[in-house]
Formats: structure tokens, sequence, C-alpha cells
């Protein structure tokens, strides 16, 4: 009792399991570097990994989120062919904002989680595409990207919506 | 009897699995006798589709080298981007950095075949050419590729008023975004 006096009571943050948040993005990061291209839309897929970046950064504290994301950036980048460490910086980034957006709020709010979803694609396209500028990648497909991005917004936002009811479902039943 | 039906039934699927193999296989025999070159089976995508880029699974330890082109049954896909013992990554011709020598079959007018992403845009075209929609554009001797191997048609012709050239938009011969064998030839 006296060892807590002066300090406010935080809740700690629980979260799901690290193995289990690795078993998730490593499903994610197989899935979009195989079959999740057959379901492009106009060369747009939907983000598998940044969905388990946001599911899991808004579960836990910010330092295992940045953890998380740096852990999920650095594995599309090794996996993409010439990003320079883009995905690395704009995940981490974004799973940080994710955490910190998300303080407050119920992590199993379908809106508000679909919300942090669409505002987290479009800031992590930002971040990327000016890292990649930065880096040298060619400029002048500014507005195909923010498309693109806006469009990827939309089916992450369908993505993480259909596993949200998914999972309440599979509550129901047990 | 129901047991029959069950046999047959997975008997056909499985001979039909066999016919998609031989399909695919067989689809690209054409292309290597044309070209020569290796045969390469496609195993990855980027993650994000951030570039135009596949991953095939032949590398080195196949003899293939850094802008060696990349050909599908229609015509001309890309060139090795980067190459490890036993992969190799293709830039495809609709990645926003791909650049080709490209000629308009028709006349022998030259330009630069540019990715766009969606499509490939000719750049560079004398604008005294008298490009068609309909043209079918080829790669003209480069780092890559020999001449005469199929980019694409042209879909739309960009003329500007105060511009020496014209632009030629240009849906690609080979479905991109559809690949499964390709073969990769020596220039």
């Amino acid at each position: 009792m006296s060892s807590s006096r002066g300090k406010p009571h935080v809740a700690p943050f629980v979260g799901p399991p690290w193995y289990a948040a690795a078993a998730w993005l490593a499903l994610a990061l197989l899935a979009q570097s195989t079959v999740v291209h057959a379901v492009a839309i106009r060369g747009v897929v939907p983000s598998l990994v940044l969905v388990v970046v946001v599911w899991y950064a808004i579960r836990v504290d910010a330092f295992r989120a940045a953890v998380f994301g740096l852990a999920a950036g650095l594995c599309e980048d090794v996996l993409s062919s010439a990003t320079g460490g883009a995905w690395t910086i704009a995940t981490t980034a974004t799973a940080v904002l994710a955490g910190s957006l998300s303080r407050g709020f119920f992590a199993d709010s379908i809106p508000l989680v679909t919300t942090i979803v669409a505002i987290a694609t479009l800031v992590r396209a930002l971040i990327f595409w000016s890292v990649m500028a930065l880096e040298g990648y060619p400029r002048g497909l500014a507005a195909m990207h923010f498309h693109e991005a806006l469009l990827q917004a939309l089916l992450n936002v369908a993505t993480m919506f259909v596993a949200m009811i998914a999972v309440r479902r599979l509550d129901l039943r047990t | 009897m129901r047991a029959e039906n069950e046999r047959l039934r997975e008997e056909n699927a499985r001979l039909h699995q066999l016919a998609v193999e031989y399909a695919a296989q067989t689809s690209v025999r054409p292309v290597v006798d044309l070209y020569g070159g290796v045969e390469a089976s496609v195993i990855g995508f980027p993650p994000e589709n951030d570039s135009r880029s596949i991953t095939i699974d032949k590398g080195a330890n196949a003899g293939i080298a850094r802008d060696d082109g990349v050909v599908a049954p229609g015509g001309a896909v890309g060139r090795i981007a980067s190459v490890g013992p036993l992969s190799s990554t293709v830039l495809l011709l609709t990645d926003y950095t791909s650049r080709i020598p490209a000629v308009v079959r028709r006349g022998r007018w030259w330009g630069i075949a540019r990715g766009n992403l969606t499509s490939v845009r000719v750049e560079y075209v004398p604008e005294d050419a008298p490009m068609r929609v309909g043209d079918v554009i080829v790669t003209g001797e480069g780092r890559s590729f020999h001449a005469g191997v199929p980019i694409g048609t042209v879909v739309s012709i960009e003329r500007g008023d105060a511009t020496l050239y014209q632009t030629a938009v240009v849906k690609p011969a080979v479905d991109l975004g559809a690949l499964d064998r390709v073969v990769v030839v020596k220039r």
C-alpha cells in the first residue's frame, strides 16, 4: 500500500501473448507475399500485415507496439525488392500512432478500430513514400499513390471488419 | 456404387490438376525454343505491391544475371533487378523505375517504354511519327532484350501542342498480374 502511494493507478496492458501475435504476423506475411496478390484491385492489395500490427498495437503498451511494428516492417523490407528500410520506419511509426490513438477506447469497438485502421493506412503510405522519395525514388506519382492508399484503406477496413465479426461469432459459439 | 463414384471423382480431380500443370509447363516451351534461356516459376510478390516486381525460383546457380530479360508466351515481362543464388527479382515493365528501349513495329519509330504502375508509356516518340491506336510496340536492341519482343498495343496517344515528342499509352502484351511461368533470356 505504501509503495504505491503518490503514483497514479495505471491498469496494466495485458494484450495478446507475443507468440500468438508473432504467429499471426508470420501468417500475414506469408499470405501477403503469395496469395493476396490474386485479389489485387487495380494493383492494390489489402495489407494483412498492417491489420495485424494495428490489432496488436491497440491492445498493448507503446513500447511493445513499437517493437512489433519494427519487426513487421523489417520483414516487409526483407521481402520487398528495393525499399531500403522505408517499411520499417513507416510501420514502426504507424504502430506507435495506432497504439496512441487507441488509448481510452475499447479495442473491440468495430467503428473505432476500423477508423484507426483507415487512418493508419493513410499515415503509413504517407511516411513510406516520403522515405522512398528521400532515398531517391522518382517523384511525380503522388496523386496515384494517394488514390492507391485510399483504396488500400478501404480494403484494410473491410478486412478488419470481417476479422472482428468472425472473432465475435467464434466467441459466441464458445 | 457410391465408393466407385467417389473414387472416379477423385481421379478426375487429380487428372484435371495434372492437365493444368502440363499446360502451364508447355505454354513456355515455344518461348524457350524461340529465345533460348532458363524457365522459371513465379514464387513470390512484394508484400504490399509497392514495386511492380515478382520473385522467381531461379538465380545465379542457374546462370541468371542482373539485367537479363524476362519473357512470357505473350511477350516481354521485365528484366532481372537482383539475383540471389536460388532466386531472382524481376522488375516488371509496369514498375515506375522500369525503362527499356521500344520501337513501334509498323514504322520503326523509337521511344522509351516507361512503367506507369497500371500501364506502360512509350515516351519520346518523334512528333511527326504517324503512330495510331492499335500499333504494336516491340523492344529495341538494348541491355536486356534483342529487338522485336512484343511489349504491348497502343491504346491511346498523347500529343502536346508545344513539344517535339508524343507519348503512347500501351496495354502490356502479357497479363502481368497473372504470371505463373516465365523464361529468362540472355542478352
